[in-house]
């Protein structure tokens, strides 16, 4: 099974990417589903797609404002707290 | 923008220090975590929450409400965060650019990923990888992922944030999907070169 979106598809790499995005129109969806159903390639490259976003999600949710940080922004904007 | 939004911003501009300090608590956190993001470092992270208010006191004057303050606050930011990664590294688009101009993994096998790969994120390879692949994505790429892919803004919103156009934030995004996704495909050994 050789990896051909790339090189061969450019055309359905970026049907794909409208695919995974908002606002895509019932046609496309449709013609990326149709193209999905003969092509397992392009089935597993959304699939893992949707799975790198999710990962990256999980992993990238940075939580490290604090207190200390507000009040060093108020003290530098001169604003009291 | 929301009723109380708008009320606190008319406020603001007449000199209400409370409702000023209350648009800069509400906005603070996500114009901090928007600035960590983008350049992987608490400390300038924090320079661009300063530059970013500093910006906004000067200019609430003159702010008309046509993007909502959020908008306005992820442009600002974004922009402070570029003009610092751009500063220390003295990289142009056109450099960054060409840095996701390679092939990926054409002429390998394609691989279904493991099936347990959602319970892989506190992996910590798997987190290791993915950290290090969204430093590496060049800036200009990192933003829109990070906008839209990270926080959830639509198309046009990331648009009017960094100042581009909807297409151009389109091919942004598929560039750095196709990069963090070949970056983990590597990693999880999901990609075999044919002989």
């Amino acid at each position: 099974m050789k990896y051909h979106l790339h090189k061969k598809s450019d055309r359905i790499v970026k049907l794909v990417h409208e695919y995974l995005g908002e606002n895509s129109h019932e046609e496309l969806l449709s013609e990326v589903a149709d193209h999905m159903t003969d092509c397992p390639e392009c089935y597993i490259y959304i699939d893992s797609v949707k799975q790198t976003i999710q990962l990256m999600r999980k992993v990238d949710s940075p939580n490290a404002y604090s207190k200390d940080i507000e009040h060093r922004l108020l003290k530098s904007l001169n604003i009291r707290k | 923008m929301n009723l109380e939004e708008k009320s606190l911003i008319k406020k603001a501009k007449l000199g209400d220090e409370s409702a000023l300090n209350l648009l800069i608590k509400n906005h603070a956190p996500v114009v901090f975590n928007t600035a960590l993001r983008i350049l992987q470092n608490e400390s300038e992270a924090e320079d661009v929450l300063q530059e970013t208010f500093i910006i906004f006191i000067k200019k609430i004057g003159s702010f008309e409400g046509r993007s909502s303050l959020a908008t306005w606050l992820y442009r600002v930011a974004t922009n402070v965060a570029i003009g610092k990664i751009r500063a220390k590294k003295k990289e142009g688009s056109i450099v960054e650019l060409d840095v996701l101009n390679h092939e990926p993994l054409t002429g390998h096998e394609l691989r279904s990923w493991p099936e347990e790969i959602e319970k892989m994120w506190k992996d910590e390879s798997i987190q290791s990888c993915l950290t290090e692949a969204l430093k590496e994505l060049p800036v200009i790429f990192r933003t829109v992922f990070i906008l839209r892919d990270l926080e959830g803004h639509s198309v046009e919103e990331t648009s009017k944030s960094l100042d581009i156009s909807p297409s151009n934030v389109k091919v942004r995004l598929m560039r750095a999907r196709l990069f963090l996704r070949d970056k983990m495909a590597h990693n999880l050994h999901c990609v075999e070169a044919i002989s």
